[in-house]
């Protein structure tokens, strides 16, 4: 071997190497964060220095019992409300945490954190699980009544105002030696929990020491679960939650089929902002139906020669979309909502043909090409013994 | 162009080479690119450094050779979480493997000075004054090296029948 052979062969050997994309986003994250512990660690000596002249100055200033802040005036605190440089505050009511601006919202898959995230105000879950738990940092926020797995373990003071700490806890994930640990923070005061989330026990404890009681800020609460629980009731029991906390819902009424009327499908700003008192919150809910269409949720499916099934949506079908299938290709339509069972579907044309399965679940609005041609589906439910018209649907049949 | 920006737009060029440098200097392909990662990572917390060195490439392989020393020193024993297996492709490569396989047998025969000298300079195509550099010594400390891996390159029979081969 010679010098001008060595760099083909080696490069040779290289090019056998598999190499998967470079985790990006991993190394910013801890580089952030190793910078930001780099840049906490400088200035803790100054903090503490400050800390000490502020207690020093509140002794001389007040006399008697310190004020304790009630559930809906927290009192005031020269630290509330300021926010780390590069961080944003999210909260429910007066109470908040600083999270890295880096962090996204709600990154979750299967209900676990795969990045850096603050997770509010989360609806339905995925059911599956992950193999591996990914070790990123997370502080869930969680409103209302009980949580079952807190128990208080120490009651601490934050900006003045009681708080309850679950200490922090650790366990093993999987066999590579890496370890989540997490601990909790309850706020009785506006009801809201902080569950950090992390690899190391001290990281657990320095995401919630930013938990701050914000005066003069309101944190847009969540609506999901009101929705999964009142369903047409979560409405007036969200509306009712904004105007106690402080905040100016306007209410945008939107039609949605199949869905009880008062249903609450967003908040703007997203919960978790945290807003100045008496902003405005619009909160988009179900609207009263207009009529029986409106209180039924239409779709239609079709399935080619080689399994690839193509879904026409309830608006798709209700704007008169065109389809083309094959000759030997099925359509089927289906319903849900009220008075789905009396769904029936008019042919006009002769390319289409009812199923002759009889024992299907869309019979008999389900249907075969049968010859090249045109024709259209009307989709129909029948309200007080007369028909209504949902949509029309053009079937182009090729050979 | 942001910190965060230049540095990716950096990883994005460079990241299969120093991989590839980091397994041909003795470390598996997962560990290779731990490796690099951490070292990478390292990089990025002090960028100004980088950007001050003139010499980025230069730079960054000093780092990349630091964090392999060390984890040497310290035998890795982690791992990294991921959602997806890496899944592997199966193509026969026969031809492939004995060349892969003679050039590896020949690599474990060099002292680790050698190889790292091999692979900064036939790989990841650093000149002897930048391999001064990034390894810390004199540039003729470089050329010695350089000099005496070649040669039992040359000696060894597992290579001698690749040489001329295209």
């Amino acid at each position: 071997m010679t010098d001008r052979d060595l760099p083909e062969l080696l490069d040779r050997l290289g090019e056998r190497v598999q190499v998967g994309p470079p985790p990006i986003d991993d190394m910013v994250g801890h580089a952030t964060r190793t910078r930001r512990r780099r840049t906490a660690a400088v200035v803790a000596g100054g903090a503490a220095t400050v800390a000490l002249v502020l207690v020093v100055g509140s002794q001389l200033a007040t006399t008697g019992t310190p004020q304790r802040p009630g559930p809906t005036e927290p009192v005031a605190s020269p630290s509330t409300g300021e926010v780390p440089a590069g961080m944003r505050l999210v909260g429910i009511g007066h109470a908040a945490i600083a999270v890295p601006d880096d962090w996204g919202t709600n990154q979750t898959r299967c209900g676990t954190p795969v990045r850096d995230t603050v997770v509010i105000d989360v609806g339905a879950v995925e059911s599956c699980g992950l193999i591996h738990i990914p070790a990123v940092d997370s502080v869930w926020i969680q409103e209302g009544g009980t949580w079952n797995q807190f128990g208080a373990d120490e009651e601490l003071e934050i900006d003045g105002v009681p708080a309850e700490r679950q200490v922090t806890t650790c366990s093993a994930l999987g066999d590579g030696g890496q370890q989540l640990c997490s601990g909790t923070v309850h706020v009785p005061a506006e009801d809201v929990y902080f569950l950090a989330s992390s690899t190391s026990r001290d990281e657990v404890d320095r995401i919630l020491a930013r938990i701050r009681i914000v005066p003069d800020g309101i944190g847009v609460p969540g609506f999901q679960e009101i929705s999964m629980n009142q369903q047409g009731g979560a409405q007036e029991k969200y509306v009712a939650r904004l105007e106690a906390l402080g905040l100016d819902p306007v209410v945008r009424p939107r039609f949605v089929p199949a869905v009880d009327p008062g249903f609450v499908l967003e908040a703007v700003p997203v919960p978790g902002t945290m807003l100045a008192p008496g902003a405005t919150v619009t909160v988009t809910v179900v609207a009263e139906p207009r009529g029986p269409a409106d209180e039924v949720s239409i779709g239609m499916n079709s399935e080619d020669a080689t399994g690839e099934f193509h879904d026409l949506t309830d608006e798709q079908i209700r704007a008169g979309a065109t389809i083309r299938l094959g000759v030997g290709d099925r359509i089927w339509a289906y319903a849900h909502g009220r008075r789905s069972s009396t769904l029936a579907g008019t042919l006009d044309g002769t390319s289409l043909a009812v199923d002759d399965w009889t024992d299907g679940p869309n019979y008999p609005h389900s249907w075969q090409a049968v010859e090249p041609g045109r024709t259209t589906i009307t989709l129909t439910i029948t309200a007080d013994g007369a028909p209504v018209t949902l949509g029309t649907v053009t079937v182009v049949v090729g050979q | 162009v942001g910190r965060n920006e230049e540095f990716s737009e950096y990883v994005g060029l460079r990241w299969p080479r120093l991989v590839r440098s980091a397994v041909l200097l003795g470390c598996s392909p997962a560990e290779a690119e731990d490796v690099v990662q951490t070292a990478l990572t390292r990089c990025l917390v002090s960028w100004s450094k980088v950007e001050r060195a003139g010499d980025r490439d230069a730079y960054v392989h000093r780092v990349l050779i630091n964090t392999f020393t060390s984890g040497r020193r310290r035998r890795w024993v982690g791992e990294r979480p991921t959602l997806s297996l890496p899944e592997r492709h199966a193509a026969d490569e026969t031809e492939a493997v004995d060349t892969a396989d003679a050039v590896e047998r020949s690599l474990r025969r060099l002292t680790t000075e050698q190889r790292t000298a091999i692979v900064l300079r036939y790989y990841a195509n650093l000149g002897e004054q930048q391999m001064a550099m990034v390894l810390g010594v004199a540039p003729g400390t470089v050329k010695s090296r350089l000099s005496r891996a070649l040669k039992v390159l040359a000696d060894d029979p597992h290579l001698s029948e690749l040489r001329g081969t295209p």
